[in-house]
């Protein structure tokens, strides 16, 4: 008997989804539309599913106005095998030597430009996307992603990399270099200084010379999620600290932050998987210390303040998260909570 | 810079105007949410993950004319309507192939909206008449007077959790019931 109602019961399905459907039915639909919830079902993705949902949004609301980075470099292509071609036919053991296609990539750059007022996004020759603010400028090598993956950065920019664990990607920008294998970030510039917000993903930043070389007595931080460095010309070290806004890197549910005589321990592994910032302690005792409070709604520097100023601690931050210094288990331990 | 606090509306404005940056950053806020919402509905990846980018494509070329005042509620929404589309198509595509089977049975035509009406009403009733009390009581409290958990939580005076769970227990049971009315394959999954 099974779907037997089909008929009447499509009839049902369009005027609910239309909106037209009359109390009783929306009341009978919305019990029905409910019941296909399937609770048990499981959410775990790739990590870089939703990147690829993006890149086909991408793609297909790409159209006109955007700048596409893969035609350049089509065209690009098809010159430098016409190049080849020529050489080709000039001599056959030059070209074995000499590798002309390589050599006419090498000596091509792409360019782009965001001389509009909106931001502007170039689609890179791996899939990659960068945001370009206005004003700000990209270059690459030609022979990008064959090899290399290096970019030059002039300005403000999102970076969104696909992940490539042979070929790391490098972005050079003011006086910083930052490398990584498939993630999330921004690179900003102000007033001769520049800043790197991770969003997701692990990178690693490190200090150029006035020739653009990493500079060998120049520490490496790696960020990671809600993590950044800002370099100020001048001096070799980077400051780490946390993001302004840290977003949360796996879905919390609120009722989660609220602690009750809760070891530190636990509302130390909560807030680690939320934002993935690594949390430590200088004195191991404390993440047995007892901790209540309601961290909910809070972004993730205030729930720190909370939950260290309750136990007498202080946190900083450095390239591997967060330090939580001193403490102990707090002036009333065993106070009884209501 | 760091747009990610921008608030929706500010965005919505944005994407209006062809802003590419707010546009993702937009995606990066909710698709997380919507994805879940359409897999827990379709229970395939592939199916939920196409419909989350259905409608990231049509509100941007739609950009211009729209006028979203609760962008999160548009997107909730929209995913709702295009599982509502989703099933109908399975529906249809297996009651072809079904028809097919069967040489043409017209038994299944004569059955009218009036009928289905109450066929689906009485697989409610039979759903919530096979629930244990406990479990009646806060689904009733939670479909019919639409009270949130937490609300349910502070009236019965009971943990969320348990709320949850009699939540749970009370789809699981309607699903049963209201198997005649789900496209098969999702019958499948639940057998």
């Amino acid at each position: 008997m099974a779907l037997n109602a089909t008929d009447g019961f499509l009839k049902m399905l369009s005027r609910f989804r239309k909106g037209q459907s009359d109390a009783a039915e929306r009341e009978a639909m919305e019990a029905w539309y409910d019941a296909l919830d399937n609770p048990d079902v499981d959410f775990a993705r790739e990590s870089d599913a939703s990147n690829k949902v993006w890149a086909r949004i991408h793609e297909r609301t790409g159209g006109n106005p955007l700048p596409k980075a893969g035609n350049n470099f089509r065209s690009f292509y098809r010159i430098a095998a016409a190049i080849l071609l020529v050489c080709g036919l000039a001599g056959f053991y030059f070209m074995i030597y000499k590798k002309p296609a390589e050599t006419a990539a090498v000596s091509g750059q792409v360019m782009h430009e965001n001389n509009t007022a909106a931001a502007r996004e170039v689609r890179l020759p791996d899939s990659s996307s960068v945001v370009l603010q206005p004003g700000a400028r990209l270059s690459y090598d030609a022979g990008f992603n064959r090899v290399t993956r290096t970019v030059n950065l002039k300005g403000n920019a999102f970076f969104a990399v696909t992940r490539n664990e042979v070929i790391p990607f490098i972005v050079n920008a003011s006086g910083i270099r930052t490398r990584v294998l498939g993630t999330e970030f921004t690179i900003s510039e102000r007033n001769g200084s520049a800043q790197v917000e991770v969003l997701s993903g692990k990178v690693q930043v490190q200090v150029l010379d006035q020739n653009g070389k990493p500079k060998a007595s120049a520490e490496k931080v790696v960020l990671t999620a809600n993590l950044k460095a800002t370099y100020r010309p001048g001096r070799d070290a980077l400051v780490v600290g946390l993001v302004d806004e840290p977003q949360k890197t796996a879905p919390e549910s609120k009722s989660l932050l609220i602690f009750n005589d809760k070891p530190l321990k636990e509302v130390v592994a909560l807030l680690e998987h939320a934002y993935g910032v690594e949390i430590r302690t200088e004195n191991a005792d404390i993440m047995g210390c007892p901790v209540t409070a309601d961290l909910s709604g809070e972004p993730l520097a205030s729930q720190l303040e909370i939950v260290t100023s309750a136990l007498n601690a202080q946190f900083t931050v450095d390239q591997q998260g967060v330090l939580i210094r001193g403490g102990g288990c707090g002036p009333l331990p065993g106070t009884p909570h209501p | 810079m760091n747009r990610s606090q921008e608030s929706d509306v500010a965005l919505v404005t944005a994407i209006g105007k062809g802003d590419r940056l707010a546009f993702r950053v937009l995606y990066e806020r909710y698709q997380e949410e919507m994805y879940r919402l359409a897999l827990r509905k379709t229970y395939e990846k592939e199916v939920a993950e196409e419909i989350v980018q259905d409608i990231f494509v049509d509100l941007w070329e739609n950009r211009e004319r729209m006028a979203i005042g609760q962008v999160r509620h548009y997107l909730l929404r929209s995913i709702r309507n295009r599982v509502l589309d989703y099933i109908r198509a399975q529906i249809v595509r297996q009651n072809y192939a079904k028809q097919y089977a069967t040489n043409g049975e017209e038994a299944a035509h004569l059955t009218d909206d009036w009928m289905a009406l109450c066929d689906l009403n009485d697989a409610i009733q039979t759903g919530i008449a096979e629930m244990p009390d406990k479990t009646r009581e806060i689904f009733k409290l939670n479909r019919l007077d639409q009270l949130s958990a937490d609300e349910i939580a502070g009236t019965l005076r009971i943990p969320k959790r348990t709320v949850e769970y009699h939540i749970t227990v009370a789809l699981r049971i309607m699903r049963k019931c209201l198997k005649d009315f789900l496209p098969l394959w999702l019958v499948a999954y639940f057998l």
